[in-house]
């Protein structure tokens, strides 16, 4: 029997919950407390600010959405040589990190990349490096429509092209605007690329505010505006998952039959994708292997190289287990109470997601930073949270739980009620039902979470610039400075690392999710799956 | 998975959680006896003094590097309990706001005094330069005669439309440029000379190699940048197609910064913080900075490196350190206003 107090699994994860948002929660006090001028002495960054940022927007909304859906629709309902594979390797790209394929843009276009030191240039690479969000979404939102849907509008008279862009279309809209707004929120987080490009977005104006002008106020009340700006965005997508839960519902049956492209079609359809693969991943691989090579050949290492890849292998593994972890505790809390306590404390700590590294470092290091200088006042044990890396933990736990969170709560939605009850029913004790039922049923949702978070860490940038502690030089922090000092051989090697360890996860997705074409899902948008369709 | 193994795992899980945490706490937290550098120069072939420093005399040195004020809003924010021993700037006004912030100590040694002439260190020893910084015109040795021009304003003649090349706003160079002309020509002289050059649609580079590349392979004809980029292209190439111009000779000269080296207040290690600022500033190691990275020494009698030199003497306009530390704030908000990325 099911008990109606709270558990200790909801106060854990109200408690948890607490920590991780009150950080970002505390952002608008900037407006209100401290010396209150701040806002308006650096008010001249506002406007350039927000022009830029909302062009970014506009341009890589537009430009994954159409390349993310018309790959998904190619992948879908067409089929041609070499498909069988071509669907995943359009995955890849998310294995390159935005500042790692401006690395290589840069050093190798002519004229030292100037054609691409705009926005229109940023635009272009979010577009190529994140397309995959919509494209994922799109094409299992696709394959899960079914067969008998799109024979009925034939069957009304439309022909197949119309039937799809009139149907099956219109139907995965919930899927293609959740993925747009998930690139969205990656490339308003970004910092690397835009700051490599010189194109002065919101992320950017924080750092120079904050760096540049001294004024930490002011940069924590443009990360407000930020938040506000990434939350809305999060609203979005939200409400487009919501919507496709119900469309898919709608739409079960047998699965779609690909029409068979022939000839000068299918040659097109399969050396498209992948020449859009070749510039995204291959290209870059190539030329970083072989800037790498003349690196170590010319003895153009960055210094302290073996330390920096330590460092993010560490920081990394720990951040894996530390966030899937306190993921799955809330996850718990949730399935658990069903309080809207427990409800409303989740949905606070995943708010991280999609905000932009350097403010989440804004917000995490003032209350540590406090309470560290309390600390030591109290106990003299120096700096053991901002001198440390608990603090790059804690910015890592505040902007990685909820992509965590999604994968581990997906696979745990996946398993009914009725199954914990049964076991219990079977004389079986709480941890039993979670050792025997809950842990082998959730294998995948974990391993998925801890991969995530890996690769995110192994490539975040601006946090662990800010919040790095002494000898914490990372491999991205390495790219990121020989990069800034046009150093592109230097930056090779590190970078080269980054993107093959980014191959992994994908590879592990790709796995994964290969034994049941329709299921694969980027976990951050878990759509739940019909219950008869995990039993 | 049975019970039993589930608490085993998750036993074994946590164990193994708390002790990789522990040892990657103490091994970034360092041990107490190194000297710690927080270092605004580059990391890349300037670390070489560094290291002679450490062989020499057997002290272990921790390099951190960042932006001046990256590293000065973490001294300020790491306050007393920072482990910071040294911090070295790449420019005067950063010094200053050190200083001013209570984050440096004085120090006193006759060898410093020595060594460093007494208008390159600070009035009560918080802070010592180690290398001066020219930051002055570029043009292509093609398409510009050498005296077509010759004054920071003439950067703002309209003929040089679309012909400009200038380095990103963010950078220290520029911002204590713009300080230091504020503190001198005051602000609205200096905001008519920015926007007389952002008239001419400059193009904004992230570094100065940039710009110098890019008036090599002739996007531009005209750039600002420091005179020892110059030296390091020409060290490497002495056909590099580009001149540099020491500005504003029949005026107040050329503009010179400074990086400069200061003790970190709360230091554990003062005593070797301090001989390393005896070491860099000794005549040896000046001769490392002009021959590796083409600076300008501090040291008496240290020459300046060949092809920086053959360009002739010039007359120079040292950065006045506190004016231009106070107007830095002011110097970055005018830049902003006027549109320099």
């Amino acid at each position: 029997m099911r008990s109606r107090r709270p558990d200790g699994w909801t106060v854990a994860a109200v408690v948890t919950a607490f920590f991780v948002a009150g950080p970002l929660i505390g952002l608008p006090l900037s407006f209100v407390v401290g010396s209150g001028h701040g806002f308006t002495q650096f008010s001249g960054f506002l406007p350039d600010a927000a022009r830029n940022t909302v062009f970014l927007l506009v341009g890589v909304g537009a430009g994954t959405l159409v390349l993310g859906t018309g790959l998904a629709l190619l992948v879908s309902f067409c089929d041609f040589p070499g498909r069988g594979w071509i669907e995943w390797a359009l995955v890849l790209p998310l294995a390159v990190p935005g500042y790692v394929f401006t690395l290589f843009a840069l050093g190798t276009l002519p004229a030292g990349g100037e054609s691409i030191r705009s926005p229109i240039g940023a635009i272009a690479i979010f577009t190529l490096v994140l397309y995959p969000y919509v494209y994922l979404l799109g094409r299992a939102a696709f394959l899960g429509q079914s067969q008998a849907l799109l024979e009925a509008a034939r069957g009304l008279g439309l022909s197949s092209t119309r039937a799809i862009f009139r149907v099956a279309v219109p139907l995965a809209r919930p899927a293609l605007l959740g993925g747009t707004a998930l690139a969205l929120m990656e490339a308003l987080a970004d910092f690397g690329t835009v700051n490599l490009l010189g194109v002065h977005t919101f992320t950017d104006a924080i750092y120079r505010v904050w760096f540049i002008a001294f004024d930490r106020q002011a940069a924590m009340q443009l990360a407000t505006l930020l938040v506000s700006v990434t939350l809305t965005l999060l609203v979005i997508e939200r409400l487009a998952r919501g919507r496709a839960r119900y469309h898919q519902l709608a739409a079960r049956g047998e699965a779609v039959a690909a029409v068979r492209l022939r000839g000068l079609p299918a040659v097109a359809a399969s050396i498209g994708p992948l020449a859009l693969v070749a510039l995204v991943v291959g290209a870059p691989l190539v030329q970083l292997s072989v800037w790498a090579f003349g690196s170590i050949r010319d003895g153009l290492l960055a210094p302290e190289f073996a330390v920096s890849a330590r460092n993010s292998l560490l920081l990394a593994v720990m951040s894996a287990v530390l966030v899937g972890g306190i993921a799955l505790l809330l996850a718990y809390g949730v399935r658990g109470s069903r309080s809207r306590a427990a409800t409303g404390a989740v949905r606070l700590a995943t708010i991280g997601y999609g905000v932009p590294g350097s403010v989440v470092a804004v917000s995490v290091i003032v209350p540590l930073g406090w309470l560290d200088h309390r600390l030591d006042d109290a106990f003299g044990v120096g700096l053991v949270l901002t001198g440390t890396v608990i603090g790059l933990f804690a910015a890592y736990v505040v902007r990685f739980l909820a992509l965590a969170f999604q994968a581990v709560d997906t696979s745990l939605l996946r398993i009914p009620d009725e199954l914990d009850e049964a076991a219990h029913g079977l004389g079986a004790d709480r941890l039993d039902v979670l050792a025997r039922v809950h842990v082998p049923l959730m294998s995948a949702g974990l391993a998925t979470a801890a991969l995530l978070v890996f690769t995110e860490v192994m490539k975040e940038l601006p946090a662990t610039l800010l919040l790095r502690p002494l000898g914490g030089d990372t491999l991205a922090i390495a790219v990121w400075q020989a990069t800034s000092e046009s150093l592109f051989k230097t930056a090779a090697l590190p970078a080269l690392l980054i993107v093959l360890v980014g191959l992994l996860p994908v590879a592990l997705l790709i796995r994964l999710s290969a034994r049941r074409g329709p299921a694969i899902q980027p976990p951050e948008v878990p759509e739940p799956q019909p219950l008869a369709a995990t039993i | 998975m049975s019970r039993r193994r589930l608490v085993a795992l998750v036993t074994a899980g946590t164990v193994l959680l708390v002790a990789a945490f522990v040892a990657v706490v103490v091994a970034t937290s360092g041990s107490g006896d190194e000297l710690v550098i927080y270092t605004a120069r580059s990391h890349y072939g300037e670390e070489q003094p560094f290291k002679d420093f450490a062989s020499r005399t057997g002290n272990d040195l921790r390099l951190f590097g960042g932006s001046a004020s990256e590293l000065y809003e973490r001294l300020q924010s790491e306050g007393g309990q920072t482990k910071a021993d040294v911090l070295i700037t790449v420019d005067a006004a950063n010094l200053w706001r050190a200083k001013k912030a209570g984050l440096l100590q004085p120090v006193h040694s006759a060898e410093l005094d020595r060594q460093v002439p007494r208008d390159l260190r600070d009035p009560d020893g918080d802070w010592y330069a180690l290398t001066q910084r020219a930051r002055t015109i570029m043009r292509s040795t093609k398409r510009v005669k050498h005296g077509e021009v010759t004054t920071y304003a003439q950067l703002g003649d309209p003929r040089w439309k679309g012909r400009l090349c200038l380095r990103s706003g963010t950078s220290e160079y520029n911002t204590d440029f713009v300080a230091d002309r504020i503190a001198k020509d005051g602000h609205a002289a200096t905001e008519r000379l920015l926007r007389s050059w952002l008239a001419n649609d400059p193009k904004f580079l992230g570094s100065d190699t940039d710009v110098l590349d890019a008036i090599a392979d002739g996007r531009c004809d005209v750039g600002l940048t420091n005179s020892y980029y110059l030296g390091r292209e020409l060290a490497e190439d002495p056909d590099f197609p580009v001149a540099l111009e020491w500005a504003d000779q029949n005026g107040r000269g050329t503009h010179v910064n400074l990086s400069g080296i200061g003790v970190v207040k709360g230091a554990d290690q003062r005593a070797a913080a301090v001989s390393l600022m005896e070491f860099l500033t000794g005549r040896r190691q000046q001769e490392v900075f002009v021959r590796n990275n083409k600076e300008f020494p501090v040291a008496r009698g240290v020459k300046p490196a060949p092809e920086i030199e053959r360009f002739g003497p010039f007359k120079r306009d040292p950065i006045d350190v506190r004016r231009a530390g106070q107007h830095l704030e002011e110097a970055v908000r005018l830049m902003n206003e006027v549109g320099w990325e």
